[in-house]
Order: C-alpha cells, then sequence, then structure tokens
C-alpha cells in the first residue's frame, strides 16, 4: 500500500475573498406612485435630483424606478444571498428615505437575529490561548482520582 | 413525480403539435404558453383591426379549436408572429455580436463589472460572453463560454497550485488535489458566483420576456444556461430532449461562468499575470481547515517509517498523565518522542486510542507545516522542498 492516507471531503461554505469586500447588495428597487400622497416625498426626492449622487457613488448597485400607481412607495433591497428587503417609504421625506436607502445599501441581506450579549464573537478559527486542561498541570498539584 | 409530470406534458405537447402542424407554431410545451401566445394573438389582431379573421371567442376555446384539426389561419402570416421572430433574432443577434452601444446599457452588465472591482481593461462584452453557456441554445459554438472557461480553469489551476505548495510544501498528493478542490470545485465556485458575486440566472423563455416587452440589454448581464425554449417550471426538471442539447445543471453553469470571467480578464488584460494574480488571491483564496481533510489508515505505522526517513530516532509512545483508570470514564494523555523531542500528543479513554491519537497528532504537525516566512516577503520563492509521500 503506497500512501496511507485517505482524503475527506469538505463541505464548501460561503465566503468572500480574504482581502477582498464584495458588497451584498446587488439591486435597489424604488417603487412610488404618482397621485398619492403618501409618495410625496419620493417623488419631491427624485425631481430634486438627490438621487444622482447615490448613482455616482454606488455603480456596484443596479438602480431601478418603477413607477406603480394606487399604492404606498416602497424601496426592496436585493442581495446576493437571494434575499429581498422590502421597505415601506410612505409619508417619508428627504433626510428619512436617504437613512432608508443607505439602511438597505449597507445591509448584508441575512435574517435578523437577536445576538447574546456573551456571544458577540463568532469564529471559524481556535483560539490562541488554547483551551485550559486539568491533566496538564504540574502533577504535585493535580486532582487525582 | 417530476418526471411523470414533465412525460405528460410532452406527451400533451406531442399531440398539440400534431393536431396543430398547418398552423406550425414554434415549440409548444405547456398549456399555459399556447394560451398566452394565443391570447396576446387575438388582442393584437382585435386591436389593430387587421384582416386576419380571428374568432372571437376566448383563448381556451381558441386552442381547443386548433386541436380539432381545422386551423383557423396560418400563423406565421400574422403581424404577432413577424414581430415575436424579429425580437428573437435581434436578440440572438445581441448575444453573438455583442454591440458596444447596445452592452454598455446593460446595467446588470456593469453593476457586476463594477462589484468585482473588475479592471476597465476587462470589456463589458467579454463579460457578457462569459455569461453565455453552451446548453442555451441561443448561440452557436463559437460564441458561448466554452473557451473561455478552459482557459480560465487552467490559470486558477496553475495559480492556485503555486499558493498551495509555497504554503502547505508537504501535503500528500490526495490531500492536495481535496484542497485544490475545496478552492475551486464546482461547488465552491457555484456558491462564489450565485452567493457572493450576485450573478442572476436568465430563467424566462424567450416568448415570456417578447410578451412583457423586456429590453433586449437585460439578458446580456444574466447567466444563460438553460434552453430558453422551454419553460421552466418548479419541480419539473429537464432530462434530455434532443441529444445535442446536453442539460447542465445550475451549479456546473456557474461554475463554468466564474471561470469564463477569470479566462476573459486574464486574455483582455493581455495575459497581466499581476492583476490575474490580484484577482485570484482577492476571491479565491481562503483558510483551507487542512487538518480536517486528512484521514489515515495506520498512523503508528506512517510514523514509524517517517522517522526513519528522516533520520529521527524510532518513536516511542509515553503516557504523560491519566485520570480515572478505574473508573467508568478514564482519561489517558499520551504523547509521542523521538528521543527527548516530543512530535505530538494524543488523548482518548483507553492507551491503544491516546496512542494512536498521538501519533495521528505527529503525523498531521509534519504534513500541514507551514514555513514562518511564506506569506511574508518571498510570497513566490519555495523554502521547502517536499520528500514525498512516505511509503508504508
Amino acid at each position: 500500500m503506497p500512501v496511507a492516507v485517505n482524503p475527506i471531503k469538505l463541505k464548501s461554505i460561503v465566503q468572500t475573498g480574504i482581502k477582498q469586500y464584495i458588497p451584498a447588495c446587488r439591486k435597489i428597487t424604488i417603487q412610488y406612485c404618482n397621485w398619492g400622497g403618501s409618495s410625496e416625498g419620493i417623488r419631491q426626492y427624485l425631481k430634486s435630483g438627490q438621487i444622482n449622487k447615490l448613482l455616482e457613488t454606488n455603480r456596484h448597485i443596479e438602480f431601478e424606478i418603477v413607477n406603480k400607481n394606487g399604492t404606498h412607495p416602497v424601496i426592496t433591497g436585493h442581495y446576493a444571498n437571494q434575499r429581498i428587503k422590502p421597505i415601506c417609504i410612505r409619508n417619508l421625506t428627504g433626510t428619512r428615505i436617504e437613512e432608508k436607502l443607505n439602511l438597505i445599501k449597507s445591509s448584508s441581506g441575512s435574517v435578523l437575529r437577536n445576538v447574546a450579549k456573551n456571544k458577540n464573537v463568532q469564529s471559524n478559527s481556535d483560539s490562541v490561548r488554547g483551551i485550559w486542561s486539568p491533566v496538564h498541570v504540574d502533577p504535585t498539584s493535580r486532582y487525582n482520582v | 413525480m417530476s418526471m411523470t409530470r414533465e412525460i405528460l406534458k410532452r406527451n400533451f405537447s406531442n399531440t398539440l403539435n400534431k393536431s396543430i402542424r398547418n398552423s406550425s407554431l414554434l415549440v409548444i410545451n405547456n398549456a399555459g404558453r399556447i394560451n398566452t401566445c394565443f391570447a396576446s394573438l387575438r388582442h393584437q389582431s382585435t386591436a389593430a383591426g387587421s384582416s386576419t379573421e380571428v374568432s372571437s371567442t376566448d383563448a381556451h376555446s381558441s386552442a381547443a379549436a386548433s386541436l380539432s384539426a381545422t386551423p383557423l389561419y396560418n400563423i406565421k402570416d400574422t403581424p404577432t408572429f413577424q414581430d415575436y421572430k424579429g425580437y428573437f433574432k435581434s436578440l440572438q443577434q445581441a448575444v453573438v455580436e455583442l454591440p458596444e452601444d447596445l452592452v454598455s446599457k446593460s446595467t446588470k452588465l456593469s453593476t457586476l463589472h463594477a462589484r468585482l472591482h473588475l479592471p476597465s481593461e476587462l470589456k463589458l462584452s467579454t463579460l457578457s460572453q462569459a455569461l453565455n453557456c453552451r446548453s442555451s441554445k441561443l448561440v452557436g459554438t463559437l460564441h458561448d463560454n466554452y473557451n473561455l472557461s478552459i482557459l480560465g480553469k487552467n490559470v486558477l489551476i496553475y495559480e492556485l497550485t503555486k499558493y498551495l505548495n509555497v504554503k502547505y510544501p508537504r501535503l500528500p498528493l490526495p490531500i492536495f488535489n481535496s484542497c485544490i478542490d475545496y478552492l475551486m470545485g464546482t461547488e465552491t465556485l457555484h456558491l462564489l458566483g450565485k452567493f457572493v458575486w450576485g450573478i442572476e440566472l436568465e430563467k424566462t423563455t424567450v416568448m415570456s420576456r417578447y410578451l412583457q416587452k423586456e429590453p433586449i440589454e437585460q439578458t446580456l448581464g444574466r447567466l444563460r444556461y438553460y434552453d430558453n425554449e422551454v419553460v421552466n417550471e418548479k419541480g419539473v426538471e429537464l432530462y434530455k430532449i434532443h441529444k445535442s442539447n446536453k442539460v447542465v445543471s445550475e451549479e456546473a453553469a456557474y461554475s463554468l461562468a466564474v471561470k469564463s470571467i477569470v479566462g476573459g480578464l486574464h486574455l483582455d488584460t493581455g495575459f497581466n499575470t499581476e492583476i490575474i494574480q490580484q484577482f485570484i488571491e482577492n476571491n479565491f483564496i481562503r483558510k483551507i481547515p487542512v487538518a480536517k481533510i486528512f484521514q489515515f489508515t495506520e498512523p503508528i505505522r506512517e510514523l514509524t517509517r517517517l522517522c526513519e526517513r528522516e533520520n529521527l530516532a524510532k518513536p516511542m509512545s509515553k503516557l504523560i498523565s491519566e485520570s480515572g483508570r478505574l473508573s467508568k470514564a478514564p482519561i489517558f494523555i499520551v504523547g509521542v518522542f523521538s528521543g527527548a523531542e516530543k512530535l505530538g500528543e494524543g488523548f482518548g479513554s483507553s492507551l491503544k486510542e491516546a496512542k494512536t491519537k498521538a501519533a495521528t497528532d505527529a503525523l498531521l504537525k509534519y504534513y500541514c507545516y507551514e514555513p514562518v516566512n511564506s506569506s511574508a516577503q518571498n510570497e513566490n520563492t519555495v523554502q521547502v522542498i517536499d520528500k514525498g509521500s512516505v511509503i508504508v
């Protein structure tokens, strides 16, 4: 027998590269109504041309502006993890709309979870310090069964 | 279940095709598509008030009428059919020729380009070609991503092999191959293309795109692998329709596209090694849990042979500490020593288990050795040359 080593197949995981971050948000849809009062803010926002700055700085995101009458305005983020995040922006204006757009833009798109207070650190790597072992302490002070 | 559905559908479509051969509707796959097609025809002709006589009944009855082998009109003469034909042709032309004015209009392509931080040398048309799989029967074999994917695959293998050789110089060949597979296997590339790069799939038929009046440049940024004459439905699996049409899975299509993007980048940047190395380093190189890949069949014997080859003293297993030998749950800590040097350590609930684990640990420490300076300054200089696997 030449080599006594068998490889075990590892399961691939979703992981970006080590050096480069790829934004999770790939598309944002802005849906507004031509007549509704709740769309007043987003209509003003679109007319004022503030959105151009957003388009300039976020070339990695595809923007789609949809006119759908008779509904409240909604902005929807489409993410690489195949999920969407819709946020209703009825009656919101200027800065509040921008806040929501930023939220969608910077979100990872994953499900929101309540992170427990003492479980903030999550890592696939082993700890640098190692785990304390009772059987490796000095034999004179070791507890023996 | 899905197979029977498909068979039923195909039988249905066969009978349909036979009965309405005179009217020669393109390829009919299910009832839904015929309905939409007929509905649109009726709508168009009534709206335009054209001379073609169409029965005023609804879509269902018109489909039923053609089933009873009495062709009402020649579908090829209708303006809608000509319109659809034109749409199909211009779509095909767009995918084959990739004219700059159309390609630059495609938001999906330019955003993908920006998202991957690709250099401007990589043209959008090359990127679009990389998303064109041979299994989507839209284009001929000259304009798909087959050649690009072969180039990309070889570039990836070359660069990743170089990286692994420098980082882990002592890996045995099967483990080495397993690592390469972990970095650029079909499964990995599928996950990378779909969930990290966010490449979209083109899953709708040309007919439905025509009916929705979708602009042609929209399709250029999507991954085309599916035969777009056939309706893609949830729960219905396509196996093989024509001999020439090889059905490719979604995973394989994504992997082809990712490889092709690498190939396209290499080609468009004029085989610039620095750019391609940077791209691969940024996107493909990741932490590999190497120790988890190993599975030794005879670790103790292998360690003995290894020590013989490396001119080390014969490995001896020694008990380091123990607890509860006479209890239900004993623990033994065994170290394997070569002379005074400790090679490895293992624990177990029996002496034999602990000894085996110690030998495995020693072997892992030898094989998974990483030279200290490998990543610091001399990235491409090999510091350790492996002597090869041990023959047990």
